[in-house]
């Protein structure tokens, strides 16, 4: 149980009984409970070197930004050539991330400090105006013992309210420390088949609708990368020198963190090649939906909601699929030869039933042989299974969700966190019982991005609210039941 | 590999673009150190472990991201030293077949 749900019992034992017993009871257990920890000077210390290093790395690329770009060659970095102009400008745009990192940090830190600190002043005035309730035993009779009751209850409010304080600066900093902790994805592709600035440039690259290439996917792409053999390894290498922009270099290596082979990557090429330059054409055949951006979800012009009643779990294992592998969405959205609007929209929009109906025979099954039956819609362990089989590698488990708001809270957590690296997770929601799935995609500064395949909805959600189960902002359910994350 | 239109008489321009590089690398590497001194995330000190758990993530990852960026921009350097080299030595052959022209 959480510290402000501690305290809320122990003030409701002050309220709730007249015995004086009972109060010295709740003092000796207040004395016990000791203070909020944390230790602001030491964080603001932190802080303090984060903001130093940003100003250092800032200097730095001051002074690489001033390199005499006139008549720069092109050098061999590792496997393949670049132009140093274009090496200057992914390092000096790097360097402008990391000083921006260091700087968030460094307010995420501060304002832990700040929260901390108030919290624990609070929490200090808390505890001795319970323990200066209880005192007052000494110089009241009886009659007056209400006194002490109203002192103490005062006290024990001022606690609650800074373990709530202190329970938002911890989460809210959590929230920001692995936001920022997910935006480093050069160093996640951990292959020697790639240079230090091929994998600085394929890091950077953004197609307007936020980077190409997530945590997961670079960290996904390099393991993949390794496993292949030599000769494949050359062909991908060829594959990205013969590359028009760097955008077309982070796609394929998305699709390598989609577990695609070679040839299914030459292929996915020669088809997206054509189209390498025009931003817009890659954004609508690629991303089915923009983690970052709240609205109704349209992958070319068509709605990304669920067919009927028991596909919701199917539809958000269609988007998550469709998020993470560039040549699943491509083959959804992409109609060759081009037709009119209207009727690439019904071919797309057809596609997105039979691919749910395809999905949704995969995931469910005849009851008769004990397998999950169809009309109940996915079972979160074969939506786990599933992903775990369409995610590149990544592998997901299924958790039931637990009594307690706070372990919920947790685990809700624990979604947001997978998906602001690359990993869309599932929610399992309802009133009285489990009846649908809404997916987390992503986090932004306002809170989880929360997708919803009923509505075809992405929605901002504060994490506060997610975390306590407050879910009106996404559906009219009001508990989480499970989740489905990696492990 | 280089350039069309890159010659020797760049070379003294590419040394110090390399040296720039180079510079750059090392004030990195000077960085990275620095952070590197952060004492480990602790509960007591952050709140949570969750809070703690998550600084030591955004420690952890983003030291190697510098580590690489200092990698990458010193990998310039070496390359554009290369360049430097190929032109030099371009440069040796031109004037041995001059010098062999004038036997």
């Amino acid at each position: 149980m959480s510290r402000a749900g501690h305290l809320r019992n122990l003030r409701d034992t002050v309220a709730g009984s007249g015995s004086i017993i009972d109060w010295a009871r709740v003092a000796d257990e207040v004395r016990r409970l000791g203070g909020l920890p944390g230790d602001a000077g030491a964080l603001r210390a932190v802080a303090a070197t984060l903001r130093g290093g940003g100003n250092e790395i800032d200097t730095v690329r001051k002074d690489l930004d001033t390199v005499r770009r006139g008549k720069l060659p092109r050098v061999w970095t590792g496997l393949s050539a670049i132009a140093a102009t274009t090496a200057v400008d992914a390092l000096t745009n790097r360097m402008a991330d990391v000083d921006q990192v260091f700087r968030d940090g460094a307010v995420a830190v501060e304002r832990l400090a700040d929260g901390v600190e108030q919290a624990q002043r609070r929490d200090t005035n808390g505890r001795a105006a319970v323990q200066a309730g209880i005192a007052m035993q000494a110089q009241l009779g009886p009659a007056d013992y209400r006194r002490i009751q109203e002192a103490m209850v005062h006290g024990l409010d001022d606690m609650i309210g800074a373990a709530t304080q202190h329970e938002t600066a911890c989460l809210d900093a959590t929230r920001r420390l692995r936001g920022i902790a997910g935006l480093a994805t050069a160093s996640k592709m951990d292959t020697t088949t790639l240079s230090p600035i091929e994998k600085v440039l394929m890091a950077a690259a953004d197609d307007g609708a936020g980077s190409i290439l997530t945590a997961s996917d670079a960290a996904q792409a390099a393991k993949n990368l390794n496993g292949w053999d030599f000769a494949a390894r050359m062909r991908f290498v060829d594959l990205l020198e013969s590359c028009v922009t760097d955008d077309e270099r982070a796609w394929l290596l998305k699709a390598v963190g989609a577990g695609h082979t070679i040839d299914e990557i030459a292929a996915f090429d020669a088809t997206i090649r054509a189209h390498a330059g025009d931003a817009a054409w890659i954004q609508s055949h690629l991303r089915p939906l923009d983690p970052h951006s709240p609205g109704d979800a349209y992958f070319r012009g068509v709605s990304l909601t669920q067919f009927d009643g028991t596909t919701c779990g199917t539809m958000s294992l269609l988007v998550q699929h469709a998020m993470r592998d560039p040549l699943y969405a491509l083959q959804l959205s992409h109609v060759d030869p081009p037709q009119s609007p209207a009727d690439e929209q019904r071919i797309i929009s057809d596609r997105l039933v039979s691919e749910q109906k395809r999905i949704h025979g995969e995931t469910t099954g005849n009851p008769l042989l004990g397998e999950w039956p169809a009309w109940l819609g996915t079972h979160p362990a074969d939506m786990a299974d599933w992903l775990s089989d369409h995610s590149g590698g990544v592998q997901y488990d299924w958790h039931r969700s637990v009594a307690t708001t706070a372990d919920t809270g947790d685990q809700v957590m624990s979604t947001v966190t997978a998906a602001a690296a690359g990993n869309p997770s599932m929610l399992v929601i309802g009133n009285n019982y489990p009846d649908h799935y809404v997916m987390v995609v992503g986090e932004t500064a306002g809170g989880a991005m929360v997708y919803n395949p009923a509505t075809g909805r992405v929605t901002e959600v504060p994490i506060g609210d997610l975390t306590h189960e407050h879910l009106a902002a996404v559906s009219n359910r009001d508990s989480v039941y499970a989740v489905v994350t990696p492990r | 590999m280089t350039s069309p239109g890159v010659t020797s008489a760049d070379i003294p321009a590419l040394l110090t673009t390399a040296d720039d590089f180079q510079h750059g690398a090392e004030d990195l590497h000077v960085v990275g150190a620095r952070l590197g001194g952060i004492p480990g995330p602790s509960e007591g000190a952050y709140g949570t472990k969750a809070a703690s758990d998550a600084m030591a993530a955004f420690l952890g990852d983003w030291s190697a991201e510098l580590r690489l960026t200092e990698q990458a921009t010193s990998d310039m350097a070496t390359s554009i030293r290369a360049v430097v080299e190929n032109l030099r030595e371009a440069d040796r052959l031109a004037a041995r077949r001059t010098g062999m022209h004038g036997l």
